[in-house]
């Protein structure tokens, strides 16, 4: 009897320890998500910096402050090279070597490549600064950003209450790029204005000298110049000083608070007027200090869209995918540090730009 | 006026892809290399301005020195490092040329590691400008243009009157019989090299003063030089000089009726069009053997 009551004792202990370490294992077992972007190659720093840092640091803050459901996350990041073959073969490694459930992208022609190869394995794209349309048509995927279409007619507005009559567009050659290209000239059209220039340059340009000489022989009243990197809007605002286009103002986006600009120096975004979101102060100076250098928006958008992935393996108790990609999609409100979104059936953010202007240097609410 | 304007920012880019163009020619006239590692010797002539200026506050005009020497140095370490070696194995031109390849793709590598893939900039804000009318003129235009007419008539005097410049001319016409004749090869090659690198350097003293460096810079000057060498013909000095100068013309004048995403589509029509219809090249028919 006593043998018998000994070896239950053994059995019940044996089958106790085996949950308990089934259940801590579990318990330890990280959340993995994953990062695919070019981190390498001519933009390599400016990724690093303004797209995966961002989600290291917000990755950082939430280990520190015991992880999500009680688990570490885990970031591991794979370098995509700038071509569309390289982003997939990124991603096909972080899901069946690394086995991620999320995938942090950026820039138009790397991630919609990967999307059909995230939606087969049911992995979340979570592309914090991508604003080309057709991201979320997708059922797997989510932006932070307003989408391209929506800072042409805000900066036609303001160009038309200044009074511009004219206006020549220099642009990267980049597809939701020319969508913004497109709908600034749409609603400048609209309002009575002519577009009397439109030229392009490529990524890995140096040189737009022959395009703006173009372009100053139309003498524009208004320049609208637009591009998805730091290096390449400072080069692009340094040959258009140098060009003497002398027209009124100058129009962007948010790429003019890059440090690439301030680096060039010499009051090349002096009064530049670009759409851009509100980064809130309190959670630059901490990501200053953590990171050792300021945010820009790019920046902030990636730490709000990895705080959103969080957020939602929270509320949804659990880091399934398919879970988490339902509770994102029917988030509601969500306050991040560059404004507030709505997430209302899609991964489609209900956020608008707003506009800023350099002032002496400073990036400064623009007031007509 | 705007097509004034185009054909001076033409001759412009021509003039710095001249200089590149003929250190490429000479190099590929006098050892039958495909030195696609030029690139990186002008990438490397860059960050040597970059450290010069930035790093040791030498005067500008001392750091190009800097820079020069740095560049011909940086050409002789790759052929004595790849090239040599792979002659010693009596290597095919397919082979040295692979070898040029491995080089500049490995360059860039260890430059970015070094320098990060930021760009480095030497100097702030817009260049200096100078008008003339409607028609405006940079500094980099101004030295440009004052480099080639200065650059390239001593080329041609050190060519043809200088006992080396005669001995690289000899060795590009006919590489056995210098070889019979006693001349040492592998220091005229360096000596070669060293030529080849240096004019690399002057535009990218240019080039990286305006824009900056960054690792990668090499690459697309690289492949307009070779461009510039097939247009202007093979085997033939100024005509290499006369195909970067097509090319920057080409580029620019494009600009006149079409839009700039339009570039690419005429100068690399344009290098079809010449491997058709005249495969070799501007001024190649001029050639029995190769010159330099």
């Amino acid at each position: 009897m006593q043998t018998m009551n000994s070896n239950r004792l053994r059995i019940i202990f044996a089958a106790a320890s085996l949950v308990f370490t089934t259940v801590l294992s579990q318990a330890q077992e990280p959340i993995k998500i994953g990062v695919a972007m070019p981190t390498g190659g001519q933009n390599g720093e400016y990724v690093k910096r303004s797209f995966v840092a961002p989600t290291e640091f917000a990755a950082r803050e939430i280990n520190a402050a015991g992880g999500i459901l009680g688990r570490q996350v885990k970031v591991t990041v794979e370098d995509t090279r700038f071509d569309g073959a390289g982003a997939v073969a990124a991603l096909t490694k972080l899901i069946n070597v690394d086995k991620i459930m999320a995938v942090f992208t950026a820039f138009t022609p790397l991630t919609l490549p990967q999307l059909p190869v995230a939606e087969e394995n049911k992995v979340i794209v979570v592309a914090g600064a991508m604003e080309h349309p057709d991201l979320t048509k997708s059922r797997w995927a989510v932006r932070m950003t307003p989408t391209a279409e929506k800072a042409g007619p805000v900066i036609a507005d303001a160009a038309n209450k200044l009074g511009m009559k004219t206006a020549v567009i220099l642009s990267e050659e980049n597809e939701a790029i020319r969508i913004s290209v497109r709908s600034f000239a749409a609603a400048f059209e609209k309002l009575g204005g002519k577009i009397v220039g439109d030229e392009t340059f490529k990524t890995q340009d140096t040189e737009m000298r022959g395009q703006l000489t173009k372009l100053r022989a139309a003498r524009p009243d208004a320049i609208y110049v637009i591009a998805s990197q730091g290096r390449i809007m400072g080069l692009a605002l340094k040959q258009i000083s140098e060009a003497q286009l002398r027209q009124k103002h100058i129009f962007s986006n948010h790429l003019v608070e890059d440090r690439e600009i301030k680096a060039i120096g010499g009051g090349i975004s002096e009064g530049v007027i670009y759409t851009t979101l509100n980064i809130d102060p309190a959670f630059a100076a901490r990501f200053k200090a953590g990171m050792g250098y300021d945010p820009d928006a790019n920046a902030a958008k990636n730490y709000d869209a990895t705080m959103l992935l969080f957020e939602a393996i929270k509320r949804a108790g659990t880091d399934d995918s398919t879970k988490v990609r339902d509770t994102i999609y029917s988030f509601g409100p969500y306050k991040g540090t560059v404004g507030d979104f709505k997430f209302e059936g899609s991964g489609e953010p209900i956020i608008a730009p707003i506009l800023k202007v350099i002032k002496g240097g400073e990036f400064v609410d623009y007031k007509p | 006026m705007l097509l004034l304007q185009l054909f001076i920012d033409g001759m412009a880019s021509g003039a710095l892809y001249a200089l590149t163009a003929v250190g490429f020619a000479i190099i590929y006239n006098g050892t039958r290399i495909l030195h696609m590692a030029h690139g990186a010797v002008f990438t490397a002539g860059g960050y040597a301005l970059y450290i010069a200026v930035k790093l040791l506050n030498l005067p500008i005009a001392v750091a190009v020195v800097v820079a020069l020497a740095s560049a011909a140095a940086f050409g002789v370490l790759i052929d004595l490092l790849v090239y040599r070696p792979l002659r010693a194995r009596k290597s095919s031109e397919a082979a040295l040329f692979i070898g040029s390849i491995g080089a500049l793709t490995l360059c860039q590598a260890v430059f970015a590691l070094i320098f990060t893939t930021d760009t480095l900039y030497l100097r702030q804000g817009p260049l200096p400008i100078y008008d003339f009318g409607e028609i405006s003129i940079t500094i980099m235009h101004i030295i440009a243009a004052g480099i080639v007419i200065v650059v390239f008539p001593i080329l041609h005097l050190f060519l043809t009157l200088t006992k080396y410049g005669r001995a690289i001319r000899a060795l590009a016409d006919n590489p056995k019989l210098s070889v019979v004749r006693g001349v040492n090869v592998e220091r005229l090659y360096m000596l070669i090299f060293a030529i080849g690198s240096l004019l690399a350097g002057f535009a990218v003293s240019l080039i990286a003063y305006d824009l900056g460096v960054r690792p990668e810079m090499g690459f697309p000057v690289m492949f307009v030089s070779l461009v510039a060498v097939i247009v202007g013909g093979v085997g033939y000095l100024p005509g290499a000089a006369a195909g970067a100068f097509l090319l920057g013309l080409l580029q620019n004048l494009s600009l006149w009726q079409l839009s700039g995403r339009w570039q690419d589509v005429v100068v690399f029509g344009a290098l079809l069009i010449f491997l058709i219809f005249r495969p070799a090249g501007l001024f190649g028919h001029m050639l029995s053997t190769r010159r330099v």
